[in-house]
């Protein structure tokens, strides 16, 4: 039996020594995924950051203020529900979640903590104003939204909601710190070059598209008493954006996989066409910009009225190529902006307004590639005297065609007078979006419940 | 295991030899006869040494020594015989007037009659069990001559769903047991050779699987001559000790071994069968109809992808002049058709001759021919043995040009180093590949270009071989440029001649399967197993588009290599004693490394150069990636099972697990309980009753957390909205990474399953009747999900442990002898298999998640329903469920019926039940076994009839622009959006080209129309064999000589108006149900010789 013993005995030495390999065994390192990285550098973040967000504010985001501001239509499918104001939670959940919170928004909010840890205040930089621009444009739409607890992951899945009234502060003071810390710095570790497809890394023109941003959620406020809006506006757009060719607008590529957010969907779902108020603007003054916009090859052949509510009326390939640019604030927008500050601050200077609506004008024109001077002669041609809101927001409207801001302008100032749609599913133009599905599911001890509907109105908007 | 036991029984064999010997000296004294003979094995002939003999009903015994002679001294009183040997069934001759009695034994249908081999290959008496284990023996895996063994499963083992996903040479089959476990993880059981895990991926080269070829599942490598048994172990406490891979069952293979046979004697076997495939299955399509749109002729020169076109018996051919368009190159003659244009009968340039269809699919198809070759040498002495074998199966499939070919080699043996110590082990080396064909949703996929084409454009250009005729497929070669010839002009699709020369994939496998290992067994009741294991394999595929293609028409060359190699280790202790007299009692304790890793190297070349020269380096773009997943696990298990007066059994058994995709360590243990009641001494006589067992279980295993899962990490980025492809990095020159959007979790849990299963075992009339039912409850909880988050976290999702499902089902084989005599047996065997399933939860605010599938008819897990319904969308229904037809006479829809764009369940897609009825029936040598083989239950998504309504090719569009009345009710939308109904529908619809290129076909109709049901009853297998009597096969030299004849799918049933709805696209994948242009299935006609020298 001793002998029995030892044997057993041995064997369970043997047991024991495989136990204690056990632990190098099971190596946590093992299931680390070698084939992808789980760091990057910035120079690798901020492009897909960039076009992400362009892809986002050029595309899905806005289609529905699109068809409700009338400049397009929706002829099938879901577009078709959002001209009619059918437009709910799941409607702008991708938008959100997907695209801007999840996507964009996640990665930029990344360069900025990466480039405040790597003592990289350029790269920093860029990441402020890109996270101003996209919270301003998410809080135009949905009021209040999360800012000071999201992008947490793991540590907050369910992160508060800001208020609109505190993230417009928030958006001021990221702007203000990257135009006077940040890009201030005399020194960047890393600093940003071909890899910003925007500027290429060119400090000044960031700072003027800081100092744009901040006239425009300054100017946002126009309904809010005691902001000050105009003045704020006039003395940023003293450093902004000065010429066309300082626009801050990514431009998209020749490639497949490089198109135009609004070309990729023309071409594989179709479903949009012009609206008829869109067309009718452009083609009542003639308007030289009307063949850039539309595409006459269809139908007449010239620019014509639009028909009914839809018009079959495509939108032109100039203006929704593979390779166009998706534009997030330009020099065109700036000087409507200090139009409508001239005009409606006090005090008002009507004409220096004229001036610069004439000077909008003609700066779109050219944006456009367009020159037609007698058309400028006589359409860019107002005086102290006949210059008003509802011009000087027609023709910001059309300058900016498409863009987000055509929506947040008409909620500011009523203009253009838009009639709601009669196939409507609400008698009135909606005013802002629903939160999303993900939100409501997933955060919804958070998530504003209440003067959420389509015809409730954000903050600035009262 | 195995091993161990042989040990023993050749131990036992001296002592009964020596018992034997002392019988016979004291028999002599009242010996009153001797009879002589010999015993031999009835499959192959070999003498079978160590058979007991007795007299029955006396004490008198006696075993066969090693050349299966024996001589016994029986009293006068003796009556009977009985010869009884382990694995063979048991056989009484009436003594008579006999003295020489020699004897042929049969294998027992199950591998070993009474011992079963269960988890670890431990065998274990099958009256112990306290679970449901079900075997399929070696020569029913070979009769059916499937290359891919786990077909040979499919409706003989209850519990067991097997999809064979096409009829092309190598495809892949999909394997169930209970059930679908995992929502997003493997469902498949995990494959043990011998002891040892081996692979049974069926990786994809890109990750998309709805196009591509048909790939193989990694068991088609195993030679299915070379199997002993299969034993199926279903439940969670049979498959317990495997902790975390035990949630799907577990198939445990045995390979053959080497017998004993005595100094300078080989066993050798040689089987040979050649197989005829045809397809049995093709969707109808209609022959009355030309290329054209609207009623008009268009040729192939206008590129019209439809058959709308003009009704045939209105056409005639013409040689008349041609447009510009049609005679490109000038040489005045309608190239695309031997037998000119199409035009009117009363066209002033019509020659007369009347249209009519050609036939591509018959042209098509051929006969694929398949030859299995195979030769075993065994043999041994008292100290070793070996097994030694060669097999090559070679497979042209029904398609031309595709193929599967397979080589394996086998090399086992074991050896006793001294009393106590013997190793074994094996190495099996395969090479295996084919030459594969694209297929699916690929406008270079062989039925998508076929099915597509009309019957008035012919696919083989009037060739007799067209397959090997580029004149067939090659319209012309303009320099460089090569103009492929279908119906559609140059590419769009491509003319399915094109697809099998032009595009083709090859895969080669080399793989090596080796095990070794090592008792010690000091003492009797104590033994010390070490045993290693692994399964190394490279698969180099690679994968050509020729210029031209209409998938990559500036071509296309692939090169994927994947390399995969796992390795296991057991350290067994067995501790066997007995307490009492009557309580015996079996400790197993046991240690277990394992190890797995894949790696990945891709390649991916575009726009080739120079054209049909298929090197990397001729490419202008090349796109690669690698990709690297492994893992660990390590685990601690014990196995005590005690056995009171061998009536009542229990096990209990434990296994602590560590895995590197988890943080902590997990506990998985189970208990069962088998009590054979009679064994009790009220029971032990009955002459009705012979054995009876009731048996109840329970254990709680698991599935592992997927791999790699535990961090976050950043992607090549790309970026898309949900309403177009989006963008992708690189960009503009610039590289871009984007941090995943779901988050990694390293507290993750395993999806753990808890098994209750009760069971019992009855037979009746001495085994004539034998019933087995069980009754299971699976629960898995803890299943991991992408579960999504607040996008404000700045992620979409995170891998959770959240849903919830449940598998509950019955199991009931019946197994009658109605006749047994002499020469004549009948054998009835029935498998049912009911298995409920329901995903009883997801996530928190999930109630669906995609499987895999299409946009628009997507395979999912939805909550309350059981896992893999079909998703997409439906037609607007009433409150009653009945569709409603447009009564609005404005609307461009008016009298059709209203779709919704709502996406909805829409069925199905696992069976309600299974039932596979085995009968066999043997007369003298002669033997016939059929299975018939039923399925109810179950929808498929016929993709491919939806596509061929639109292109009108489909049959049912011969009755184009008939109206009918549709069952439903008339109804509109009123200007607020709501659903206004009036009754009874009575408007007519009309069934035209409008129809089904709208909403009444696959592109812009619903998906709900496309769901058919795949019931089926075929006969799935039918094998007639012959041995040839021992008389004959004397003369010859052989030791044993059958012959068979074994039938596939001989006849199928099905309301499924497509191929043979046993298919999937997806293969060996969790998205089942499946049919987009998917390859047909066969039947196959085996005829095969088995010798043995």
């Amino acid at each position: 039996m001793k002998k029995i013993n030892i044997k057993i005995l041995t064997g369970f030495i043997v047991i024991v020594a495989i136990t204690s390999s056990c632990k190098k065994w099971i190596d946590d390192d093992y299931n680390v995924n070698q084939t992808k990285p789980q760091d990057v550098t910035l120079n690798l973040i901020l492009p897909s950051a960039e076009a992400s967000l362009a892809y986002c504010v050029g595309g899905d985001l806005g289609y529905a203020t699109n068809l409700w501001m009338q400049q397009m239509s929706g002829s099938a499918r879901q577009v078709l529900a959002y001209d009619r104001y059918v437009f709910t939670s799941s409607d702008d959940d991708n938008a959100w979640s997907f695209a801007m919170y999840g996507g964009a928004m996640e990665n930029i909010y990344k360069i900025i903590e990466k480039g405040k840890a790597q003592n990289s205040p350029y790269y920093t930089g860029i990441g402020e104003v890109l996270m101003a621009y996209s919270l301003g444009s998410m809080t135009d739409l949905w009021g209040s939204i999360p800012y000071k607890q999201a992008f947490q992951g793991d540590k907050n899945l369910t992160p508060a909601f800001d208020s609109q009234q505190s993230i417009y502060v928030t958006i001021d003071s990221l702007l203000n710190d990257a135009i006077n810390v940040q890009f201030a710095a005399s020194t960047s570790l890393y600093t940003p070059s071909t890899d910003d497809l925007i500027y290429s890394g060119s400090r000044p023109k960031w700072i003027k598209a800081a100092y744009a941003f901040r006239a425009r959620y300054a100017i946002h406020l126009s309904k809010v008493p005691g902001s000050n809006a105009y003045a704020n506006a006039l003395s940023y757009l003293s450093s902004a954006i000065s010429a066309n060719s300082g626009d801050c607008e990514f431009t998209f590529g020749a490639n497949q996989n490089e198109e135009n957010p609004l070309y990729q969907f023309f071409d594989q779902r179709g479903d949009f066409g012009m609206a008829k108020f869109m067309v009718d603007t452009l083609f009542h003054s003639n308007d030289p910009r009307g063949t850039v916009f539309i595409d006459t090859t269809y139908g007449t052949g010239a620019l014509a009225p639009g028909v009914g509510g839809v018009s079959d009326a495509w939108i032109a390939y100039p203006f929704c190529s593979e390779t166009s640019p998706v534009p997030f604030i330009s020099y065109v927008e700036c000087l409507f902006i200090k139009a409508e500050a001239e005009l409606q601050g006090s005090p008002s200077d009507p004409a220096a307004a004229a001036a610069d609506y004439n000077a909008a004008i003609a700066a779109s024109l050219s944006k456009y590639g367009v020159t037609d001077s007698a058309w400028l002669s006589t359409h860019a041609n107002a005086t102290a005297a006949d210059i008003t809101l509802q011009k000087i927001m027609t023709q910001k409207y059309i300058a900016l065609f498409l863009q987000l801001e055509v929506y947040n302008d008409w909620r500011r100032t009523g203009f253009p007078v838009l009639v709601p749609s009669i196939n409507g599913a609400i008698s009135s133009i909606p005013r802002r979006y629903p939160y999303p599905t993900s939100e409501k599911l997933y955060n919804s001890k958070n998530c504003p419940t209440s003067g959420v509907s389509l015809t409730d109105r954000v903050w600035w908007d009262q | 295991m195995k091993i161990n036991y042989k040990l023993k029984l050749s131990n036992m064999k001296k002592l009964l030899l020596l018992l034997g010997v002392f019988l016979l000296c004291t028999s002599v004294m009242f010996a009153q006869k001797t009879i002589t003979g010999k015993v031999t094995s009835k499959s192959d002939g070999t003498s079978l040494p160590g058979v007991t003999v007795v007299a029955k009903g006396t004490k008198t015994g006696t075993i066969t020594d090693m050349d299966g002679n024996y001589k016994i001294t029986v009293p006068a009183t003796a009556t009977k015989l009985v010869f009884t040997f382990i694995g063979m069934t048991t056989y009484e001759v009436e003594i008579g007037s006999q003295t020489s009695i020699s004897v042929a034994l049969e294998a027992s249908t199950t591998v070993l009659e009474g011992v079963v081999v269960t988890a670890l290959g431990i065998s274990k008496q099958e009256k112990a069990l306290g679970y449901s284990v079900q075997q399929v023996s070696g020569d029913v895996i070979s009769q059916s001559d499937n290359t891919n063994v786990v077909n040979s499963l499919g409706g003989k083992v209850t519990g067991v769903q097997v999809t064979n996903s096409s009829g092309a040479a190598g495809a892949s089959s999909y394997i169930t047991i209970r059930g679908a476990h995992s929502v997003l993880g493997e469902n498949q059981p995990l494959f043990i050779v011998d002891g040892v895990p081996i692979d049974n991926s069926q990786s994809s080269s890109t990750g998309s699987l709805v196009d591509g070829v048909a790939l193989s599942n990694r068991a088609i490598d195993i030679n299915p001559d070379d199997i002993a048994g299969i034993s199926v172990l279903k439940g969670g406490a049979a498959t317990a000790l495997y902790g975390l891979r035990a949630a799907n069952g577990v198939v445990m293979i045995s390979t053959k071994k080497g017998k004993t046979t005595g100094q300078n004697k080989i066993n050798v076997t040689f089987n040979s069968s050649v197989s005829f495939d045809k397809v049995n299955k093709l969707p109808e399509v209609q022959t009355k109809f030309g290329q054209g749109d609207g009623g008009q002729w268009l040729g192939p020169e206008t590129h019209c992808s439809t058959s709308w076109g003009p009704k045939l018996d209105t056409c005639t051919y013409s040689n008349g002049p041609l447009a510009a368009n049609q005679d490109p190159y000038n040489f005045g003659y309608y190239d695309w058709d031997k037998n000119g244009l199409i035009v009117g009968k009363n066209d002033p340039t019509s020659n007369g001759k009347a249209v009519t269809p050609y036939d591509n699919l018959k042209n098509f198809f051929q006969t694929g021919v398949s030859y299995n070759n195979d030769l075993s040498l065994s043999g041994g002495n008292e100290a070793s043995t070996y097994y030694f074998s060669m097999s090559n199966s070679s497979s042209k499939g029904i398609i031309p040009l595709n193929t599967f070919d397979k080589t394996t080699v086998k090399i086992a043996g074991d050896t006793k180093l001294s009393k106590k110590i013997s190793t074994s082990g094996s190495v099996n080396y395969i090479n295996s590949g084919g030459y594969r064909i694209q297929q699916g949703s690929n406008m270079s996929g062989l039925m998508l270009g076929l099915l597509r084409t009309p019957v008035t454009f012919d696919d083989a250009n009037g060739y007799s071989d067209p397959a090997n005729t580029p004149e067939a497929y090659i319209f012309s070669k303009d320099g460089y440029i090569t103009h492929p010839r279908t119906y559609r002009g140059f590419g769009k699709y491509d003319n399915p001649y094109w697809t099998v020369n032009e595009n083709p994939y090859r895969d080669d496998v080399n793989r090596i399967i080796g095990n070794f290992s090592v008792v010690y067994n000091p003492i009797e009741w104590l033994n010390f197993t070490y045993r290693l294991g692994n399964d190394w394999y490279t698969d180099k595929r690679k994968g050509d588009f020729a210029i031209g293609s209409a998938a990559y028409p500036t071509g296309q060359i692939i090169l994927d290599n994947q390399y995969n190699m796992d390795i296991n280790s057991d350290f067994i202790c067995n501790i066997s004693r007995n307490i009492t007299n009557d309580i015996k009692s079996n400790l197993t304790l046991g240690q277990n490394m394992y190890q797995t890793k894949f790696h990945q190297t891709y390649v991916q070349g575009d726009q080739l150069a120079l054209p049909d020269f298929y090197n990397i380096s001729n490419a202008l773009t090349v796109q690669s990636k690698e990709f690297i997943d492994q893992k660990r696990t390590a685990a601690f298990y014990g196995d005590l099972g005690l056995d009171y007066k061998s009536m009542v059994f229990l096990d209990v058994t434990g296994r602590e697990e560590w895995t590197t995709t988890l943080s902590k360590p997990f506990f998985f243990p189970s208990a069962s309980l088998g009590f054979v009641f009679t064994e009790l001494p009220s029971l032990v006589k009955n002459e009705v009753l012979s054995f009876g067992k009731i048996r109840a279980s329970y254990a709680n295993v698991a599935n592992d957390a997927p791999t790699l899962q535990s961090l976050n990490y950043y992607s090549s980025a790309a970026f898309l909205d949900g309403w177009t492809s989006g963008i992708s990095f690189p960009f503009e020159g610039q590289t871009g990474y984007m941090i995943d959007p779901t988050l990694g979790n390293a507290g993750l849990k395993p999806e753990e399953m808890r098994s209750l299963e009760f069971g019992t075992e009855l037979k009746f009339f001495k085994n004539r009747v034998g019933i087995d039912f069980t009754y299971y409850n699976n629960k898995n909880e803890n299943v991991i999900l992408d579960v999504p988050v607040a996008g404000s976290s700045g992620y979409a999702a995170k891998l959770m442990n959240a849903a919830t499902m449940v598998n509950k089902g019955i199991e009931a084989m019946l197994d009658v002898t109605p006749v047994k005599s002499k020469d004549f047996e009948w054998n009835m065997l029935f498998n049912f298999t009911k298995n409920n399933n329901m995903v009883v939860a997801l996530a928190p605010g999930v109630d669906n998640v995609y499987i895999g599938g299409f946009t628009g008819s997507e395979i999912r897990a939805v909550v309350g329903q059981p896992y893999g319904e079909i998703y997409g969308t439906d037609w607007v229904r009433d409150g009653s469920g009945n569709i409603v037809i447009n009564d609005d006479p404005s609307s461009s829809s008016y009298r059709q019926p209203m779709m919704s764009e709502t996406e909805v369940s829409l069925g199905n897609t696992q069976a309600k039940w299974l039932l596979g009825i085995t009968n066999t029936l043997k007369y003298k040598n002669v033997a016939l076994s059929f299975l018939v083989d039923i399925k109810v239950g179950g929808v498929m998504w016929n993709g491919t009839k939806g596509a061929l309504d639109y292109f009108g090719t489909a049959k049912n569009t011969e009755t184009r622009g008939d109206s009918i009345i549709m069952t439903g009710v008339q109804g509109h939308y009123d200007a607020h959006g709501n659903l206004i109904t009036n009754g009874t529908n009575t408007m007519y619809t009309i069934r035209d080209e409008n129809w089904y290129t709208g909403v009444g076909g696959g592109f812009g109709g619903p998906t709900s129309q496309f769901v058919e049901k795949a019931n089926w009853v075929r006969l799935r297998q039918l094998t007639l064999s012959y041995s040839l009597g021992d008389n004959i096969v004397k003369k010859t030299g052989f030791k044993a000589i059958s012959v068979y004849f074994t039938g596939k799918n001989l006849w199928l049933k099905t309301p499924y108006t497509g191929v043979d709805p046993e298919t999937s696209l997806f293969g060996s994948h969790n998205a089942q149900g499946i049919d987009y242009f998917n390859m047909p299935s066969t039947k196959t006609f085996t005829f095969g010789i088995k010798l043995a020298i």
